[in-house]
């Protein structure tokens, strides 16, 4: 009874070393596990990013409402729509507010990386209060926002600390300020995403280049011009890249916060009042076919502007 | 090699199948269980309390049922997106964009109107050509809702009626108490502005057929039409700074304190906020509800129109209990909301049956041919009544901001509105 078990015992090991995942030849292990790795970011990619988008490429050639069981292809009506009157693209404008202060993000995002990677004490604590803002869910930082600039709030009553009163107004109210205002929001939210990544990135910088460069007589300032910002220059074009098609599709601030009135409705924002406010789906697929359209063309002639710089 | 790819893409594929099945048999698994299960989707997120009352009291007259409520944030938006799957409830809140005639392609009929008329009133909104696909769960006056004290300590005793009247009176009301705010537009919530743009024209014009004729008036934003003046109504008061200092950081749950308080004056919302701003007051019965400033013979017309329809999913297993439950919620709910009860020969409620120069009316029931150019019109003219946001424009331009005086706003929305009813032929 006993050997017959144990038989069977080694038996099994044998053909768990025959079959074994551990018996494959390395070339098959390296396949499969890529596959097993990369199945889950591919599917949840295909069935929320690339079904959806193809989806709606073809809604954008219907009259669809969103909730109606029939759709009637109508061709390029949607599309003939959006292009007949300036009112459609208005607010676009109102990204370029966004487009200039994603610059401004990514130079201060690049001098306090600087400051906080070289020659700056508790660098980790400073990192880690810079980036906390970015764990914050966008819609609690917009609502924090919103008492932060109410009458009398917050901003009023520091300004009043030091005796600049005269500078409250109504900040969200005037137009002269309020997109500036919800432009600053988005750069407080997002500036410490990009100075963790720039930090990280002036991490591989060796220190042995900067050093050797001290020596050589060069300042603070030359060192970041010719040593540390082309040593960055990889992720400063990602960092780009991803706040220019930002800017371009800005939406949760200027929709929690003022509901893209009053002079702050953005490109989306529109999009997605003609979608589910007007029950225009076709209309607004196409509108969302354009963007993607305008973020392709000016991330492509950004990439070409940075890769001729770079030769 | 290439086999192995092959391999590798076919595993690929069974995997990516799997998955998605996988979601799709979780959904459904809850349906079948033993015993009989209604789900009821509702958008108030504020009755847990009451809700469990009723799942107690269905449960135990019907054995082996299992009721489960639940409450959807921003209702309509939200479920328009998933009433495009079958998987909305047994019962449900019939959401407004969904026009009569889409009806049958979602609820399942409750019966014919001949049957259900003597015991349910405000069957109009649900009735399709004779039948009736939901009942509603209780009524509401239009008009707004206001602090008597305030107005009283303004030296103000009559109730306006006339627009000019009304400005007026916040004039007197900004004037003898500064620190109160005439008027409060609730600006930064879409759905309160609606009342401006939806619910007061039958008062205004006096005509009960007036909302059925809107979709195929060209001139409907233009000088002397009532959704005109109502409008102007609301850009005079905030150009005359009647309300609040900030609009654009106003706040719901602020202002129903406040206007219970007596920090605010009025409010243009329906009959259903009294009860809710009442029960914040210390003096619950100065929160008065007044229809819009005009008169009709001698009296002023409050509108009564249907809260939302309480109807029954197409693809409902249970449907005969869904109708039941139904049934039963419609008796219970309209008291227990504060609204006006949809059961033939109920009491009015309290703030509404006081008043004698009001007379309660309602809505003529519009035609299914109707329904559709309704829905065409707003669609193609980009201009959704039931919408609160273009109408925050009308508040901008109040404040002086925006490039536009309100009669070019009004001439831009009345061309886009024009175009909309050329474009059903009309």
């Amino acid at each position: 009874m006993t050997t017959n078990t144990e038989t069977v015992a080694v038996d099994s090991k044998n053909i768990k070393k025959k079959f074994g995942f551990s018996s494959l030849p390395y070339k098959k292990q390296k396949i499969i596990i890529s596959i097993v790795f990369l199945i889950i970011p591919v599917v949840l990619l295909t069935v929320f990013t690339y079904i959806p988008a193809f989806a709606m490429f073809g809604y954008s050639f219907t009259d669809w409402d969103g909730i109606a069981k029939t759709k009637n292809f109508i061709g390029l009506k949607n599309y003939q729509t959006m292009f007949s009157d300036i009112k459609y693209w208005q607010p676009l404008f109102v990204s370029v507010y966004y487009l200039i202060a994603t610059f401004v993000q990514i130079a201060l995002a690049v001098i306090v990386a600087y400051l906080v990677s070289f020659g700056c004490k508790a660098s980790g604590i400073f990192k880690g209060v810079y980036f906390f803002p970015s764990l914050i869910n966008s819609v609690a930082i917009s609502f924090v926002f919103i008492f932060f600039f109410r009458p009398g709030s917050t901003l009023d009553t520091v300004l009043n600390m030091f005796g600049l009163s005269g500078l409250t107004k109504l900040w969200l109210q005037d137009t002269g300020t309020n997109n500036i205002c919800l432009a600053f929001v988005s750069v407080w939210r997002y500036i410490g995403y990009n100075i963790v990544m720039f930090s990280a990135a002036m991490a591989s910088i060796s220190s042995d280049i900067l050093e050797a460069s001290r020596v050589d007589g060069a300042n603070k300032f030359q060192q970041l011009r010719h040593i540390i910002l082309p040593g960055i220059s990889t992720i400063l074009g990602l960092q780009l890249f991803l706040s220019i098609t930002g800017a371009l599709s800005a939406f949760e601030t200027p929709y929690i916060m003022t509901g893209g009135g009053n002079g702050t409705m953005t490109f989306i924002i529109q999009t997605v009042q003609f979608a589910f406010q007007n029950h225009r789906v076709g209309l607004a697929s196409a509108m969302a076919m354009v963007l993607l359209l305008l973020c392709i063309i000016v991330t492509s002639i950004q990439n070409y502007v940075m890769n001729k710089k770079a030769r | 090699m290439k086999i192995r790819k092959q391999l590798a893409l076919l595993l690929v594929g069974v995997l990516a199948v799997g998955s998605l099945t996988g979601c799709g048999g979780n959904a459904n698994s809850s349906n079948s269980k033993s015993g009989k299960t209604l789900t009821v989707l509702t958008h108030r997120t504020d009755m847990d309390e009451v809700f469990k009352k009723y799942k107690a009291d269905f449960e135990s007259s019907h054995s082996g049922v299992t009721v489960n409520f639940e409450s959807v944030n921003d209702y309509q938006n939200n479920m328009t997106t998933r009433m495009g799957t079958e998987d909305y409830g047994d019962v449900l809140m019939m959401p407004a964009n969904i026009t009569k005639d889409k009806f049958k392609d979602f609820y399942e009929p409750i019966g014919k109107v001949d049957e259900l008329k003597d015991k349910y009133g405000f069957l109009d909104n649900f009735n399709v050509d004779g039948t009736i696909y939901g009942l509603s769960t209780g009524a509401n006056a239009n008009g707004l809702v206001y602090n008597e004290k305030v107005l009283k300590d303004a030296g103000v005793t009559k109730l306006p009626t006339t627009p000019d009247e009304f400005q007026a009176m916040l004039k007197a009301i900004k004037e003898k108490t500064p620190d109160v705010t005439p008027l409060y537009t609730n600006y930064v919530a879409d759905w309160s502005l609606t009342n401006w743009s939806n619910a007061l024209q039958i008062e205004m014009s006096g005509d009960l057929d007036y909302m059925n004729k809107i979709y195929y008036n060209k001139n409907e934003f233009e000088k002397g039409s009532p959704t005109y003046t109502l409008l102007k109504m609301l850009n005079d008061s905030v150009a005359n700074k009647y309300v609040e200092k900030d609009p654009m950081t106003s706040d719901w749950e602020f202002s129903k304190q406040a206007l219970a308080d007596g920090k605010v004056g009025v409010m243009c919302l329906g009959s259903w906020a009294v009860g809710q701003i009442q029960a914040k007051s210390k003096n619950p019965e100065n929160i008065k509800f007044m229809g819009a400033p005009a008169v009709h013979n001698g009296k002023q017309y409050v509108q009564i129109a249907s809260d939302f329809g309480m109807g029954v999913n197409v693809h409902s297993k249970n449907k005969d209990l869904a109708k039941e439950f139904v049934k039963y919620f419609v008796e219970k709910y309209p008291s227990d909301s504060n609204m006006i009860s949809s059961i033939v020969g109920a009491k009015l409620p309290e703030y509404l049956s006081g008043t004698s120069n009001l007379e309660l009316v309602q809505q003529k029931m519009g035609t299914t041919q109707g329904a559709t150019d309704q829905d065409a019109v707003q669609k193609a003219s980009l201009i959704n009544l039931n919408d609160g946001k273009w109408v925050k424009t009308v508040i901008e331009i109040g404040l002086g901001n925006g490039k536009q005086t309100f009669d070019q706003y009004m001439d831009s929305l009345n061309k886009s509105w024009a175009d909309g009813i050329t474009s059903i032929g009309k």
